[in-house]
């Protein structure tokens, strides 16, 4: 425990202060974490992720102190079968987006370090390859199935 | 011929056509029910089984840690969803989708049950299931039980389930498993199948088409 809190420390410090010298290509909106059942111990997290520069970004990590790990997924479904497969590299186009789904491509958020309600705020930051960083909040929305399928027809904002 | 003669001819011809037309409808309400139109199933993006199928007997829990069984299956319309708690994704989407269907359903002249068997029986306990489901529903059932119990039952009805272990922790495998819902009819027979992509507009409306042909 005292190893895992010192890392957590370790991770704050890591983002902080001016990172991108010439304003940051990176933009994250939309980042919301689907409301859990209480006492889950995964829950999933969705964002869009835009590349306003011309170069190529690629994501080396989405890290917040409010979980223990982060793992990046994408939901796939063969012949009827759902599994998550592991995203080893996330990488935006120049002047492109990416987008995390419901149903694609989501934050596995693991162990969450505080149970987490509807509205709660959660402050992460994503590790560029190139040691940039850069943060952004997500809210915690409770969804309906309705919702969830809106969600789905309207993902182009 | 008397007035009277023609009097009890008219009323001869008269009943001969009332006999006629009732023996007509008689003959046409036989026929309907003899030869009740099969519903079109084909146009529904559910898989519908002309053959439902019967399910062999099993012993599982449900979230409370009572007996869950073949028989708890019939009586009414069940939809039985297999996934895990500690997924992220399809299962909570799955669950929220299955919630609107039975809000849309709360109305319908059959009643209907919605039912979350578990393929991560380690992890979920009754306990764990219990908070789980009543998250999305509070008439939601979970059921887990012994890992030979619901790989008898998966085996059956064609559900597939594969755990996949995390390298960097052991404790926080994932289960790849089957996405789809089933359908159990008031028999409890495996009557349907909604596959993905499921959106609680099509189940709800698919449901009503499906057992209104079944009564």
């Amino acid at each position: 425990m005292r190893a895992l809190t010192l890392k957590l420390m370790l991770l704050a410090c890591l983002c902080t202060g001016e990172v991108w010298a010439a304003g940051p290509s990176l933009a994250v909106g939309d980042a919301w974490i689907r409301e859990a059942p209480p006492g889950a111990a995964v829950l999933a997290g969705y964002l869009r992720l835009d590349n306003r520069g011309d170069k190529a970004l690629v994501i080396e990590a989405i890290r917040s102190q409010d979980f223990e790990r982060i793992e990046l997924h994408r939901t796939v479904v063969e012949e009827g079968v759902a599994r998550m497969l592991p995203v080893d590299r996330l990488e935006i186009p120049p002047r492109g987006s990416v987008s995390l789904e419901p149903g694609g491509m989501h934050l596995m958020l693991i162990n969450p370090v505080r149970p987490l309600h509807q509205d709660d705020r959660v402050a992460f930051s994503v590790e560029l390859a190139d040691n940039a960083c850069q943060r952004f909040e997500a809210v915690v929305k409770r969804v309906s199935g309705d919702e969830s399928l809106q969600h789905h027809q309207h993902h182009h904002h | 011929m008397t007035s009277e003669g023609q009097a009890r001819s008219r009323y001869g011809i008269i009943a001969t056509i009332v006999i006629v037309i009732v023996a007509l409808g008689a003959g046409m309400l036989t026929a309907r029910l003899l030869f009740k139109p099969r519903t079109d199933f084909s146009e529904l993006s559910a898989t519908v089984f002309q053959q439902p199928r019967a399910i062999q007997p099993f012993a599982l829990l449900d979230h409370h840690g009572d007996a869950f069984t073949a028989d708890s299956l019939s009586g009414q319309w069940t939809f039985v969803f297999f996934g895990y708690t500690h997924c992220p994704d399809v299962c909570p989407t799955t669950l929220s989708v299955l919630n609107s269907v039975a809000t849309r359903l709360a109305d319908a002249p059959d009643a209907t049950r919605f039912v979350f068997v578990t393929v991560d029986p380690e992890r979920d306990t009754p306990e764990v299931l219990n908070r789980y489901v009543s998250y999305f529903n509070g008439e939601f059932v979970g059921v887990t039980g012994e890992s030979a119990a619901i790989g008898e039952l998966t085996r059956q009805l064609g559900i597939m389930y594969m755990r996949v272990e995390d390298q960097g922790d052991p404790a926080s495998y994932l289960v790849d498993h089957t996405a789809s819902i089933l359908l159990f009819n008031p028999e409890g027979h495996f009557q349907a199948l909604f596959s993905p992509p499921l959106d609680a507009d099509t189940i709800a409306s698919e449901f009503l088409t499906i057992a209104g042909a079944f009564r």
